[in-house]
């Protein structure tokens, strides 16, 4: 086997030959096929699916068996009670678009979306700072962890401590105009009357939401999650660094937020005269540090450590906002502290940076803050 | 032996040159041939108390530069580099992966002029025009680009899903913990502020090569990482549909400067 013919030389020429064109071929072949997809196809393989798409899965097919158990109920009174309509990540899956009725319900539901995505331009008499609802109750309020419309709208009626009586739905809405919007500051000079076609609104898109949630169920994801005390505390002092590395990107280095070219509020200011006042449940710091950690930035939620999110919390609630509407003219903070801050987690009726918080905000005091604020413009020295 | 050998060789040879082109051809998403590492000491360097607020900075004193002092790097070459509007067109439009410029907020522009010059953003045509400029070139260079006016003339041009684009601007997709473009980017993503550039009327190629770029760590240079993390939870076809979406919206209006009608007259455009 060791002599080599003419014959044979000739034919590993060939071979080269046929075998660089088999090889060609079947290049062209497989760069076909990679161009056009088919090899999932081939394989008898299904596409992966992104994990928005799968979780859009599980949310339709959620949505469809509630749909499909209660028309079964519907047939057959024995049949069990529809289950909650529960998504990829555990959490209540609300209705979509599709969902949403023709006719008058439908359009109310429409007009609540509206006023609670942009408030200050849909119900704007009365609000009186620059805030919607939407800011606080991200994705219009559907957000798990940051108090979604589809928990809080099975817990009404309820009593509350903050105001010592039963509280409807419309009773909750009218709190979030009065402090997390400052109505006292807006053109009505209070939040909408009682029976005003605002709370209708917003009631009937938030139980839209809830379509599939059984009443008084605690929901998981429901309001804002709580964080753990540290060993620390809290310190507005250390949190001035985490907000400027965290926060001042987009809310500005003086909390103040930002517009865009259309005058819309994009970043919400987070204290000072348009933010939200002296009685909202975000002055608390623990319920900041909760909102906060679940949810900013933006696209980064959980991004912080406990100790981040409760100093943090303590530096945007260690400044001047609009006065607790409950504190009259005769009243002095330290009775409104007394008698509205007791037990709770602020800095209320403090003094800092000079200011005594609680005492509201004039152009005057206003100025005399920034003048000493421990914040400074960025490029100035 | 030899004799017998030397097709494998050549076989092998073949394969390896086939192999390459392939990965050449299909490894990266996006169509940009800088194939530079992405800087990831570099932005372990980059100073994380000023950072988030660069833009703001500069924003400040691109607003005191001369843009008069720039039209020769805009609109002629220079020994060996070349003017800004031989890629970015006479009117700072752009086209294809090349941005649009005209009216993206000073600051955004002049950070990414630092940001290729220091090597926090890569891109060879790029890092190689910048090395020439001076500071102060470079805050003139925002100054006139954020003034300068250019019609809308983007198309969608990658196939992407326009409606799922449309959700991904103005509500997001909050499964995967991806916020609305707009709730940054202004409600007609015509940018707010220094840091957060307008998207509308972005050629789609452009945006589409940032967002690949920004999700395999090529582009590392966002304020606090916040186009990385979220670059990161869209797949391949979200990122073509926003993209897409994107450049069937018009571009910004010009910052307070004259706009020509159709009919040829100007009018001061009044900015609240």
């Amino acid at each position: 086997m060791t002599d080599k013919t003419p014959y044979r030389e000739r034919s590993a020429t060939r071979r080269l030959v046929y075998g660089g064109l088999g090889a060609v071929i079947f290049f062209g072949i497989g760069s076909l096929i990679y161009d056009f997809g088919l090899f999932s196809w081939m394989t008898g393989t299904r596409t992966v699916l992104s994990e928005s798409e799968q979780h859009l899965k599980t949310a339709t097919q959620a949505r469809r068996q509630l749909e499909e158990e209660r028309t079964a109920r519907r047939d057959n009174p024995d049949a069990p009670a529809p289950a909650q309509p529960t998504g990829e990540a555990g959490y209540f899956v609300p209705p979509g678009d599709e969902e949403l009725p023709d006719g008058p319900f439908g359009e109310s539901v429409e007009r609540g979306r509206e006023i609670f995505r942009n408030t200050g331009t849909n119900a704007g008499e009365f609000v009186g700072n620059d805030l919607s609802c939407a800011n606080c109750h991200l994705d219009t309020g559907k957000r798990e962890n940051s108090a979604p419309m589809w928990a809080a709208a099975i817990q009404y009626p309820a009593f509350r401590g903050k105001n010592q009586m039963v509280n409807t739905m419309e009773d909750r809405v009218n709190g979030c105009f009065t402090y997390s919007m400052n109505a006292q500051d807006s053109e009505h000079g209070d939040a909408p009357p009682p029976g005003h076609q605002v709370y209708k609104d917003l009631q009937s898109y938030f139980y839209w939401l809830a379509d599939g949630a059984a009443l008084n169920e605690d929901l998981p994801g429901r309001g804002y999650p709580s964080v753990e005390e540290t060993d620390q505390g809290y310190d507005w002092q250390r949190g001035q660094q985490v907000f400027t590395d965290n926060c001042a990107a987009c809310h500005g280095i003086d909390g103040q937020g930002q517009q865009d070219l259309n005058g819309r509020t994009i970043f919400p200011p987070l204290w000072g005269p348009g933010s939200y006042n002296w009685g909202a449940g975000m002055h608390r710091i623990n319920t900041a540090a909760g909102f906060i950690q679940a949810n900013m930035p933006l696209g980064k939620p959980n991004s912080l450590t406990d100790q981040e999110a409760w100093d943090v919390a303590a530096y945007i609630n260690s400044f001047p906002r609009p006065a607790d509407p409950r504190q009259t003219d005769k009243m002095d903070v330290s009775t409104a502290d007394e008698r509205f801050h007791e037990g709770s987690i602020n800095y209320y009726g403090d003094t800092l940076h000079g200011v005594l918080l609680g005492e509201g905000i004039t152009q005057e005091r206003w100025e005399r803050f920034l003048r000493t604020a421990p914040f400074h413009e960025p490029g100035v020295d | 032996m030899l004799a017998k050998r030397w097709p494998i060789a050549v076989s092998a040879i073949v394969v390896i040159i086939s192999l390459g082109w392939l990965v050449a051809r299909y490894g990266n998403d996006s169509s940009v041939s800088d194939a530079a590492e992405p800087s990831l000491e570099k932005a372990a360097v980059a100073n994380p108390l000023t950072d988030p607020l660069y833009a703001d900075s500069l924003g400040e004193i691109a607003a005191k530069a001369n843009p008069e002092n720039i039209s020769d790097i805009v609109s002629a070459d220079r020994g060996d580099s070349w003017a800004c509007a031989s890629c970015h067109g006479g009117q700072g439009q752009g086209a294809g992966s090349v941005p649009r410029l005209a009216g993206l907020p000073a600051g955004y522009i002049t950070k990414q002029l630092h940001d290729y010059a220091d090597g926090r953003r890569l891109n060879d045509n790029m890092q190689h025009v910048v090395s020439s400029l001076s500071d102060e070139d470079m805050a003139a260079l925002g100054a006139y680009y954020s003034r300068l006016e250019a019609p809308g003339d983007t198309q969608p041009q990658l196939g992407g899903n326009i409606e799922r684009g449309r959700t991904l601007a103005l509500e997001g997709d909050w499964a995967i913990d991806v916020p609305a473009c707009f709730s940054c980017h202004g409600s007609s993503g015509w940018g707010v502020g220094q840091s957060f550039p307008s998207l509308a009327g972005q050629h789609s190629s452009y945006t589409y090569i940032q967002l690949a770029n920004w999700n395999n760590g090529k582009r590392n240079n966002s304020p606090i990482q916040l186009m990385r993390d979220i670059a990161q939870k869209l797949s391949d076809s979200d990122m073509r549909s926003v993209a897409d979406f994107m450049a069937t919206l018009s571009p910004p209006q010009t910052l307070g400067i004259t706009r020509t009608s159709d009919d040829g007259s100007r009018t001061e455009v009044e900015i609240p």
